[in-house]
């Protein structure tokens, strides 16, 4: 006779501690299962709805500045240290921990216009309207300061005068040159009072520079007539040029892929360029309803951020045409500056109310430490609802987003006008002989050439 | 440039007049002027190009007349060519002109005096607009030696060096140095600077070339990342500080003044020297009882594990008898008499009283023995009680579940009983039966007379116990009355032997015996060996027409062969009923009397009685109101609404009002859409399954391009409950892994192999840099 049972050894199944989780095991048979897909779809479901219930990004506003801010740095070697610069000539260093102003740095004048930390994080680079570079030493953050409420002043350990005012500053990665944008590019180095290098370029001046993370030599510009150019600081002239039909408010690049850069324009739409080939734009980034002011990429290479005039602050994935968020709040005014910050974890945003925001990347995300079950938890609830993303219901509450009403109103007509022009173009090609009409890709559109 | 034309058209202007009014006599210091602009040798095409044509736009010099400059001998090719000449000044030095034309100009003159003042710049900025002035020189003086012609200085006939040094060829010495010369002439000679946007464009053009290839070298490891399903930043250990409370407080420096005290106090030699001597005597007893408690192992020289083992039995024992001892003192405490005469008289009655007095254990056995014949013994379990027998009479057995199922539970236990009985008998007769067994080769007429035999010695010793149950009056009347019965029976059966016998066992016997269980127990034994007989025969005649079910019948049902010979003759009937329809059938066939129905005859004759079409008419109509619902009638309540009968018929006539006419059209209009709209025997649902239609998508998703490469994408299920825990990590991966609060570096330059294998075993790896030398030289050369 054969007594079937059930055999299990003692120690794997004793628990050490009353907590410890009691070992289950399951027959993987999938004829047992029969539900699977649905059981899955359920889960996935509730995963969105969980996410839109946790959805608080909003981390905290940080006060202090007396007027709009203009420009705002992050520290790349401390991940606390965010300074920002506003209109009236303050700059400050923050402690985003504490959200609080640790240091600030008076001198300037007139409106700070540009700002940027090297790489070692002990210089930061400040200039503005008043036609000034000044250069100070951050001061290296310590216990003892997160104590004090009171605030440090610093003097400036440099101050270089230019003719014309200047209007953007960027570091070079690991390096100890920096560019300034203004009437023309020049290129700086810490110890010398006179730029090491200009570039001049037609008659308008130059609004944004920042250089490549991953190729310390490149560095791109956009300027007043509607210009995007590289340079390599090596060469004498520009390597590229791209004319388009509105002007780049800023441009960033990727760190994770070295030529590639997306433009914030004027029209509200982002670019990503492949450096080596720009006749046609790699995407274009659709959603905000005004001029995108600001960009920044997220470390990872994955997203960016963008702030725009339209009050809001948007992120992006490298490759999608639309934003996968979208942040306001009642009080944010005209965003000019938005920072990811150097863990990918943060969304810096300064903003004309004079406030600098602090906002989760992921806007559902549990902060602090999480426990490997815990995490293992939100994988697969992740996971799930990326894999039924398509299906009707769960798209519609992952895609949901509540927007304020200039906003949702403005899309609504743009929406409008974008399909009036479509309709109009379908009918002019109807009604032509064939291969006279031919539409333009949204890629092409607004990129007027590549100057030769 | 514009600027430029302005002058240069003005100038022009004049030069037309003054060859308007004078023609081919031209004065000689204009010519001479022009002479002197004329156009290096290697000067851009394409910009004079575009200076002719504004020239001749604006001038609007006519065709003819530029040709009648034909006439004039040698001036004509150089005035054709003059406004090219005007270009080249700009590239060539100005301020020499600046002298000479300042006195044809007043009023240009005047004119950069007025920018000079307005903007306060020095007149040289102004004054370089006027290099593309082209003037009109004459000469004054004749041609001669030292004054070239035109044509010299045009560079058309112009004297060079190899004119001179031609001669000098022919003679051998000279050769070598005058080709050394030349090639040092060549060297020397410097082109002049290309115009600024050309310039710029020939410079971006090499700046594009280099960065490109910057840019071209990182394509492999975007690659990779890209394709990578999942990418990974800052895996390798991060060191994040102190982490542990240990190493903060290793670290501690006393601050304060309580801190120092009480640091004073801590690292006090004394203090410490006495805690530590504390510490160890402590630790001398607790080792002293532990060595005591362990002595008993070692004498005993048993293993940990048993003495563990034992040491828990031990205790288990003493908590047990303790907690018996507390109950039992509790019991006793209980004064309640008649408690304690109950718990005596259960423990008596118990199994356990039994064990303890023989003399009991005996009453009580012969109780129970006692109990079990009276069982037996009734009729109680074969539905013979007053109960069954009414129940079955009534046929409230098969009319209520209840009752059946009671009566079934009494002919279970029937049954049990009976084939108790029957192993306690073959247990009691094996001896027998290895007699019937060894008789199973013997002839009918051994089997009777064996059979014969023991019947007989049964009747004779008919005895009757008169002892325990059996002496019960009532019991001795019943065992009387079956005792007669079965002698009877018994007489029968020897009678039947006698007939078989005489008969030769030819003869089948016509009826079996019944046989009960009560009988058999009732130490009779002569009708329980006939029957067992009567088995054997039967199994011996395997050709009889009954088989061996039938024969299990027999044993256990009171009348089974009446039964069985009843069915059998049932199905015989029936069998021959049939067969001699299909004979009276085939009889009319051939005989031809039977007409042969047509085959639609034959259809209509089989599907009389049902209406097909009008059946599935109504179920079509069904569906398509199920799908596309009639619309609502308004509900009337009576006497409400409408007045009285106003129908010709006298019934209410209910007004349909617009609303109901467009529902009425509506669905009519929906009714045309469906696709079965046209096809009379065709139903095609278009019922939507909302449950199931959450599940799917209209069209394939972006990145997929076929609807089969969509549904396998979700084949598989990735939960923890789908798949064994090794496999649910990686199915669940996110795309980017990275760890909150440690700063993510850009992109640093590795080789990559672009042949290599994407292993998705380990994606790990991959974001390990791996720089060889190569790597490094390339680096170093690029900068």
């Amino acid at each position: 006779m054969r007594i079937k049972t059930i055999s299990r050894s003692v120690d794997e199944f004793t628990r050490e501690r009353s907590q410890d989780l009691q070992r289950v095991f399951h027959n993987f048979d999938p004829s047992l299962r029969p539900m699977e897909k649905a059981v899955e779809y359920q889960r996935a479901l509730t995963a969105a709805k969980l996410e839109k219930i946790f959805a608080r990004p909003f981390v905290g506003a940080m006060d202090g500045h007396r007027d709009g801010i203009s420009c705002v740095a992050k520290n790349p070697n401390y991940l606390k240290g965010i300074f920002s610069a506003s209109m009236d000539g303050d700059i400050r260093l923050w402690d985003i921990a504490t959200r609080r102003t640790v240091c600030q740095f008076p001198g300037h004048l007139g409106a700070v216009r540009g700002l940027t930390v090297s790489t070692d994080g002990n210089v930061l680079v400040s200039c503005g309207t008043d036609c000034n570079v000044r250069l100070w030493s951050v001061p290296r953050p310590s216990l003892e300061d997160s104590d004090l409420s009171s605030e440090k002043s610093t003097e400036p350990s440099a101050v270089y005068t230019c003719k014309n005012a200047l209007l953007a500053v960027d570091h070079q990665f690991e390096g100890d040159l920096f560019a300034t944008a203004g009437a023309q590019l020049d290129i700086w180095n810490h110890n010398r009072s006179q730029p090491v290098q200009s570039f001049t370029s037609g008659s308008h001046s130059v609004i944004s520079v920042r250089f490549n993370p991953g190729e310390p030599d490149i560095l791109a510009t956009s300027s007043g007539d509607n210009h995007i150019s590289i340079y390599d600081i090596r060469m004498s002239s520009a390597a590229r040029k791209i004319l388009m039909r509105t002007k780049t408010n800023s441009i960033a690049w990727n760190p994770m892929e070295p030529m590639n850069f997306t433009a914030a324009n004027e029209d509200g739409n982002c670019y990503s360029f492949d450096g080596r080939k720009n006749e046609e734009a790699k995407c274009v980034h659709k959603d905000h309803v005004s001029a995108v002011m600001d960009i920044d990429f997220s470390p990872t290479g994955r997203e960016f951020v963008t702030g725009s005039y339209d009050r809001s602050v948007r992120i992006f994935p490298y490759n999608g045409g639309h934003s996968r968020e979208i942040y306001h709040t009642k009080r944010m005014q005209r965003v000019f500056c938005v920072k990811y910050s150097s863990d990918a974890t943060y969304v810096i945003s300064g903003s004309d109310d004079t406030n600098l925001r602090l906002w989760k990347a992921k806007a559902s995300e549990q902060l602090g430490v999480i426990l490997p079950r815990e995490q293992k938890k939100h994988e697969y609830n992740e996971a799930v609802k990326n894999r039924y993303k398509h299906l009707p219901e769960i798209k519609r509450i992952v895609r949901h987003r509540h927007l304020p009403k200039p906003i949702y109103k403005a899309k609504a007509e743009s929406r409008a006008m974008n399909d009036a022009k479509r309709r109009k173009e379908d009918r002019r090609k109807a009604h032509s002989a064939p291969g006279t009409v031919v539409t333009e890709s949204h890629r092409t559109r607004r990129i007027i050439k590549e100057v030769e | 440039m514009g600027s430029l034309k302005r002058k240069s058209s003005w100038s022009s202007k004049t030069l037309a007049k003054s060859k308007k009014r004078k023609g081919p006599h031209l004065p000689n210091s204009i010519l001479k002027m022009i002479a002197t602009h004329k156009r290096p040798l290697n000067s851009d095409d394409n910009e004079i190009d575009s200076d002719v044509d504004l020239y001749e736009y604006e001038e609007g010099i006519p065709e003819e007349e530029s040709r009648k400059n034909n006439r004039y001998g040698r001036l004509d090719n150089y005035e054709f060519k003059l406004p090219d000449d005007f270009e080249d000044e700009d590239v060539e030095s100005e301020d020499d002109e600046d002298g000479l034309n300042s006195e044809y100009d007043g009023d240009d003159d005047r004119h950069t005096r007025m920018l000079q003042v307005l903007t306060g710049m020095p007149s040289a900025a102004f004054n370089s607009e006027n290099k593309s002035k082209p003037l009109l020189f004459t000469e004054p003086y004749p041609e001669g030696e030292f004054n070239p012609t035109r044509d010299v200085l045009s560079g058309k006939n112009i004297l060079t060096e190899e004119d001179f040094l031609a001669p000098l060829e022919e003679y051998h010495k000279t050769s070598k140095q005058i080709s050394r010369m030349r090639k040092d002439t060549y060297k020397s000679l410097v082109h002049p600077p290309l115009p600024k946007p050309d310039r710029e464009r020939l410079e971006r053009k090499a700046a594009r070339g280099l960065v490109d290839e910057e840019f071209s070298k990182w394509v492999h490891l975007v690659k990779r990342n890209r394709e990578a399903p999942t990418v990974y930043f800052n895996q390798e250990v991060v060191n994040l500080g102190k982490s542990t409370v240990g190493a903060i407080a290793s670290e501690f420096q006393p601050r304060t003044e309580f801190e120092m005290r009480m640091a004073s106090v801590l690292n006090d030699n004394e203090v410490s020297e006495a805690h530590r001597e504390d510490g160890a005597r402590l630790l001398e007893l607790n080792q002293a009882s532990s060595v005591i408690y362990f002595i008993p192992c070692r004498l005993h020289d048993v293993s940990m594990e048993d003495h563990i083992k034992d040491y828990n039995h031990i205790a288990k024992m003493r908590s047990l008898l303790f907690n018996h001892e507390r109950k039992s003192k509790q019991i006793k405490k209980i004064k309640s008499k008649l408690y304690h005469r109950l718990k005596n008289k259960d423990l008596r009655n118990s199994v356990l009283g039994a064990l303890m007095d023989p003399e009991m254990a005996k009453e009580e056995a012969m109780k129970q023995e006692a109990r079990r014949v009276e069982e037996r013994m009734t009729f109680k379990h074969k539905n013979r009680g007053k109960w069954a027998k009414r129940m079955v009479r009534r046929g409230l057995n098969v009319k209520y579940n209840g009752t059946g199922e009671a009566i079934t539970e009494q002919l279970q236990i029937n049954a049990e009983l009976s084939r108790k009985i029957n192993s306690l008998r073959d247990g009691s007769s094996s001896d027998e039966e290895e007699l019937s067994d060894g008789s199973d080769q013997d002839t009918p007429y051994k089997l009777l007379a064996k059979a014969k035999e023991k019947t007989l010695r049964a009747l004779e010793d008919d005895e009757v116990c008169n002892s325990g149950l059996m002496s019960l009056p009532f019991m001795v009347r019943a065992m009387k009355k079956k005792n007669e019965e079965a002698n009877e029976e018994a007489k029968r059966a020897v009678e039947e032997y006698e007939e078989w016998e005489n008969s030769g066992g030819a003869v089948k016997p016509k009826k079996t015996i019944s046989v009960s269980g009560r009988r058999v127990f009732g130490a009779i034994e002569a009708p329980k060996e006939s029957k067992k007989d009567s088995d054997n025969f039967y199994d011996n005649n395997s050709d009889s027409d009954i088989d061996d079910n039938d024969l299990e019948g027999v044993r256990d049902t009171a009348s089974p062969a009446r039964r069985n010979t009843g069915t059998t003759t049932e199905t015989e009937v029936t069998r021959d009923e049939g067969g001699e329809d299909s004979e009276s059938e085939a009889e009319q066939m051939v005989d031809g009397i039977f007409e042969v129905p047509s085959q639609a005859e034959l259809i209509n004759r089989a599907f009389a009685g049902d209406d097909v079409v009008g059946e599935f008419e109504k179920e079509k109509q069904e569906v398509l109101n199920q799908e596309v619902p009639e619309p609502e009638k308004p509900v009337l309540l009576p006497g409400w609404g409408q007045p009285w009968p106003t129908n010709k018929r006298g019934y209410h006539q209910i007004k349909t009002t617009r609303k109901e006419e467009d529902a009425q059209r509506k669905r009519e209009e929906a009714l045309k859409t469906r696709k079965d709209f046209r096809l009379k025997h065709v139903i095609i649902s278009e019922k939507v399954d909302k449950k199931a239609e959450k599940l799917h998508t209209t069209t394939p998703p972006f990145p997929f391009t076929s609807k089969e490469v969509f549904e396998h994408s979700m084949r598989m299920p990735i939960g923890p409950e789908f798949n064994p825990s090794t496999v649910v990590g990686d199915l669940n991966r996110p795309e980017v892994v990275k760890k909150t609060g440690v700063i993510i570096k850009p992109v640093k330059f590795e080789e990559v192999n672009p042949n290599e294998e994407v292993d998705d075993e380990h994606p790990r790896n991959h974001q390990k840099p791996r720089l060889n030398k190569k790597t490094s030289r390339r680096q170093s050369k690029v900068k």
